[in-house]
């Protein structure tokens, strides 16, 4: 009995409870439980759209900022601390000048050889041009941020000498300093030039290099080269050739007998090094000329891109055969390396006829057979060469004219590469347009040849490109 | 009254012998071009110092760092201006003499396009401007003639509109598709996709319509009692064009000359307002954060860009290539960054290598062929083949109006070519071992490009030979010698 009435008494309550509310809700809202909406305006819509996103970027600001403000600089800032393009957005509006933003990250992972016009497309917020604008990321694309993966352009003053890092400066050669002043200054180029130049450097390294009594030559010796090969790196970034040269020469200095004398380690180092440079390089590329030159009949028309020492060997050994045959030289701004080529073809008699990179199109109805010089081939058949190659190659392509790269083996690396973008050489704006108001530059050093090529003429005979991975594991 | 029988020099400057401040001001227009004063310095000109590069210290420049390529002693230089030009002249050439019908002002026509092409010929569009007065003047013709064909007759003249309407004035300009004139003669669609090799004398082609006029004019009849003024050229005694007219474009119409100077109009019209109709279509192909790679220097595009990134207020960077010989390239990245737009500037050789990393390819184009092929600033063929590998679709923007040309390019990359020093190169040689090229034209085939944007829209190459016809008329002279 007392449970009913209690539970009688409950929903008594309860209803009154209810009433009451219901009171107080028709008394707030006397049109019913649909408030109507305020109409705005499409304009009023935005504003309040950006003063609410305004609002919680704002907070998330508060709350990041703390943290992340001490760590970042000017530039760069968005990078990595905040994935929302939209808060990045507002925040880089407030502070940094648009030129100097970075791309939200999304666009930038895009570097790679995909990107097509979908991808590029931030969504969709409203449809109209004609009105205010859509709150998309500023974009901010400019040369930093296409390039941002890659190391800055080196820029190549050093009116004063390299100046040695303190603490191993007594390992720095002064012939280091030397060649990496000739680097940075782009005196001496070219993949094989620079090469035997690096490894003449390493010769005298070697030559002065005493061990010290407590440590085992061969750690010690690696140690040094490693240290200067360092320091020219940071002058220029190597080649493939230069990487595969000093590997070459770590591998020797690793076998040295610890027992062994010094004086005869050191000859046997400095015996194996000409060796290389004899063999591997030199010779190599008189073969190339061999194998190459068979290539040319009587009466070809040969085009040519920049200069290559291989490509120079072929001619000479083409017209000792007494082949008649002309070339083309194609030369590309701003290097203009085909002068080179020009000069050297000049004293063999050879008619030439030297043409800027926009006339490819019309030399190339004439031309038989083109040949280039490539600075590495990659382990997926990618030929990586001056840049202006991969166009050379296209035109040739558009023409049905074969394509011959002359490659020693030495410069083959097992790295892949499928465009010129991923991994380059940034090349500082030219002298003669620093006075130009429009101010950014793009420049790069090497191109990627993915397919088009023909041949490549090595030592071991005229291979084609996907047989890279297959010699150098027979080299091993 | 004396009339012209013959379009030669000669001839036209004795019916102009009435009008000497006419022919003063047509002999001051014909040096000026042949003293090249027209020469457009962007293509055509060699920089007159080695190593003359636009943005080098070295190189004169006015104080906003532009290259002085608008005006030349006061005088705008760019095609447009010149079309403008020889088009103004034309109309008070035709407005003030007093030829009495449409043969008579064919003949005016092909003299003065005889006159043009020997003063000018590199260029083709002052040929093409007069091309399109005559087919404008043919058109008149034809309208107004009322049609009393017999049936089974075939009618010559490839633009008979479907529909007559001898009251309007047929436009001489290009016009978008839905006027597109149906001829209903295989003869005369045949004859319009013969190729012509450039150089050949035309008279096969012209015999073979001669043999399917007569037999179709024959019973034409003559409008009786129209009062004919004294003087106007005997049908029999004229030569050139008008040889192979039909008789009745020898006749007197009383309403022909006004509708004529009301087509010129027309003409005059489309060629000022092209640009317009071809910037408001920035909207519609450049998307938001797109990356646009183009060459070299060109109004039409910088235009076309400036208004996307203006009214459209589209974001989106540009690539430049600076377009060796003449780097039009850096004046165009000094504009463009001038008015806010994101540029940067590459050399030549370093398009292929950034190509993966571009959108869309925008091409400007010198002439644009029968077959759809594009004559381009030299390198651009380069371009659209790196577009093509790395699938980026090339674009050429460009305005009909002059540049349509009826020609196909049967020399390949020697067609309309010219060539300037290589001075840039920054070579020399005494010796006769060594050759120097520089040529300034490319000629891109039309299976590189996959749009043009003109004044009449998106047109697909393919479709180029379709518009020739509405401008054209298969009659005229390819190439007025």
């Amino acid at each position: 009995m007392s449970t009913e009435e209690e539970k009688e008494a409950e929903k008594a309550r309860k209803k009154a409870e209810k009433a009451k509310r219901a009171a107080e809700f028709a008394a707030k809202n006397p049109n019913g439980f649909t408030k109507p909406k305020e109409k705005l305006s499409k304009a009023e819509r935005r504003a309040k759209q950006e003063a609410q996103r305004a609002a919680k970027a704002n907070e998330a600001d508060k709350s990041k900022s703390s943290s992340k403000n001490p760590k970042n600089p000017s530039s760069n800032v968005d990078i990595g601390s905040n994935n929302d393009p939209q808060a990045s957005a507002s925040r880089q509006v407030l502070s940094s000048s648009p030129q100097t933003l970075a791309l939200p990250p999304p666009i930038l992972n895009n570097s790679n050889g995909n990107s097509n016009r979908k991808q590029n497309t931030p969504p969709r917020k409203s449809s109209t041009s004609s009105n205010v604008p859509f709150s998309q990321p500023p974009s901010t694309l400019n040369a930093q941020s296409l390039f941002s993966h890659l190391s800055p352009p080196m820029k190549p003053p050093l009116t004063k000498t390299l100046s040695p890092p303190p603490q191993t400066s007594k390992s720095i050669h002064p012939s280091t300093v030397t060649l990496c002043n000739a680097y940075s200054r782009f005196s001496i180029t070219g993949s094989n030039s620079r090469c035997i130049a690096m490894l003449e450097c390493f010769k005298k390294i070697i030559g002065d290099y005493e061990p010290p009594k407590d440590k085992v030559m061969s750690m010690d010796l690696t140690r040094v080269l490693k240290e200067n090969f360092k320091v020219i790196t940071e002058s220029r970034v190597h080649s493939i050739s230069m990487g595969n040269a000093f590997t070459f020469l770590k591998n020797f200095v690793t076998k040295i007998k610890h027992n062994e004398e010094t004086s005869v380690s050191k000859d046997n180092l400095l015996l194996a090094i000409d060796q290389f440079i004899e063999k591997t390089v030199q010779f190599a590329s008189d073969v190339i000329a061999k194998e190459g030159s068979i290539k040319v009949k009587n009466g070809d028309v040969i085009l040519t891109y920049g200069c290559s020492t291989s490509v120079k060997k072929l001619f000479a050994k083409a017209l000792d055969q007494g082949k008649d045959f002309r070339v083309i030289v194609v030369d590309g701004r701003p290097e203009l390396e085909g002068k080179k080529m020009l000069g050297y073809l000049q004293e063999l008699g050879i008619h030439v006829t030297y043409v800027g990179y926009n006339s490819l199109s019309y030399v190339m109805k004439e031309v038989s057979l083109v040949l280039y010089g490539a600075a590495a081939l990659l382990s997926n058949g990618s030929v990586v060469c001056r840049v202006g190659a991969n166009g050379v190659t296209l035109v040739a392509g558009a023409y049905r004219k074969p394509v011959l790269v002359c490659c020693e083996t030495y410069k083959f690396s097992k790295k892949v590469q499928i465009d010129a973008i991923t991994h380059n050489e940034l090349t500082p704006k030219p002298d003669e347009f620093k006075s130009s108001p429009c101010s950014d530059w793009v420049g790069v050093k090497y191109d990627v040849v993915g397919e088009g090529v023909a041949g490549i003429v090595t030592e071991f005979g005229i291979v084609p490109t996907t047989s890279v991975a297959v010699i150098l594991r027979e080299m091993e | 009254m004396p009339s012209i029988y013959s379009p030669t020099s000669a001839s036209l400057r004795d019916y102009l012998a009435s009008h000497s401040h006419l022919l003063l001001a047509l002999d001051t227009f014909l040096l000026s071009l042949r003293l090249g004063e027209f020469n457009n310095p962007s293509y055509s000109d060699t920089p007159s110092r080695p190593n003359e590069i636009p943005g080098s210290p070295s190189f004169r420049s006015t104080e906003s760092g532009e290259l002085k390529e608008e005006t030349k002693e006061g005088r705008k230089v760019s095609r447009s201006a010149l079309t403008l030009k020889a088009m103004e002249l034309v109309r008070s050439i035709v407005g003030t003499t007093k030829w009495t019908s449409s043969g008579e002002l064919l003949i005016i026509l092909e003299a003065l396009g005889r006159l043009f092409h020997s003063s000018y010929a590199k260029d083709p569009c002052l040929s093409n401007t007069i091309r399109r007065l005559m087919n404008l003047v043919r058109t008149v013709e034809e309208d107004l003639k009322t049609p009393q064909l017999t049936p089974g007759a075939l009618s010559v003249n490839t633009n008979l509109p479907l529909t007559t309407d001898p009251g309007g004035v047929p436009s001489g300009a290009l016009s978008p598709p839905n006027n597109i004139s149906r001829s209903t003669s295989t003869p005369s669609m045949t004859s319009a996709l013969i190729s012509q090799p450039q150089n050949a004398s035309t008279d096969l082609l012209y015999s073979n319509l001669e043999r399917f006029r007569s037999d179709s004019m024959a019973e034409s009849p003559e409008p009786a009692g129209v009062p004919v003024p004294d003087g106007p050229p005997n049908p029999s005694n004229v030569e050139g064009i008008a040889k192979k007219l039909p008789l009745y474009f020898f006749e007197y119409k009383a309403e022909f000359r006004q509708m004529v100077m009301e087509g010129f109009q027309e003409v005059i019209d489309d060629l000022e307002e092209g640009r317009r109709e071809i910037n408001e279509q920035a909207g519609l192909h450049i998307h938001s954060n797109e990356i646009i790679l183009t060459y070299s220097l060109s109004r039409t595009i910088e235009n076309f860009l400036l208004h996307a990134h203006q009214r459209e207020k589209r974001q989106f960077h540009v690539i430049i290539a600076e377009g060796a010989p003449h780097f039009g390239g850096h004046v165009m990245a000094n504009k463009l960054s001038s008015k806010g737009v994101r540029v940067t500037v590459i050399n030549d050789s370093a398009i292929t290598a950034l190509m993966p990393r571009v959108n869309l390819v925008l091409l400007p184009a010198h002439a644009i062929l029968a077959n759809g092929g594009v004559v381009a600033p030299s390198g651009s063929h380069l371009c659209a083949l790196s577009a093509l590998a790395n699938k980026v679709p090339t674009v050429v923007v460009s305005s009909l109006t002059f540049k349509l040309c009826p020609m196909y390019p049967h020399e390949g990359q020697d067609i309309m070519q010219d060539f300037v020093s290589p001075a840039f190169l920054g070579v020399g040689s005494e010796s006769d071992n060594v050759d120097l090229i520089c040529p300034v034209h490319d000629y891109i085939p039309p299976e590189l490009i996959k749009l043009f944007i003109t004044n009449v829209g998106g047109v697909l190459p393919s479709y180029v030979y379709r518009l020739l016809s509405e401008v054209y008329c298969v009659e005229d002279p390819i190439i007025f010698k």
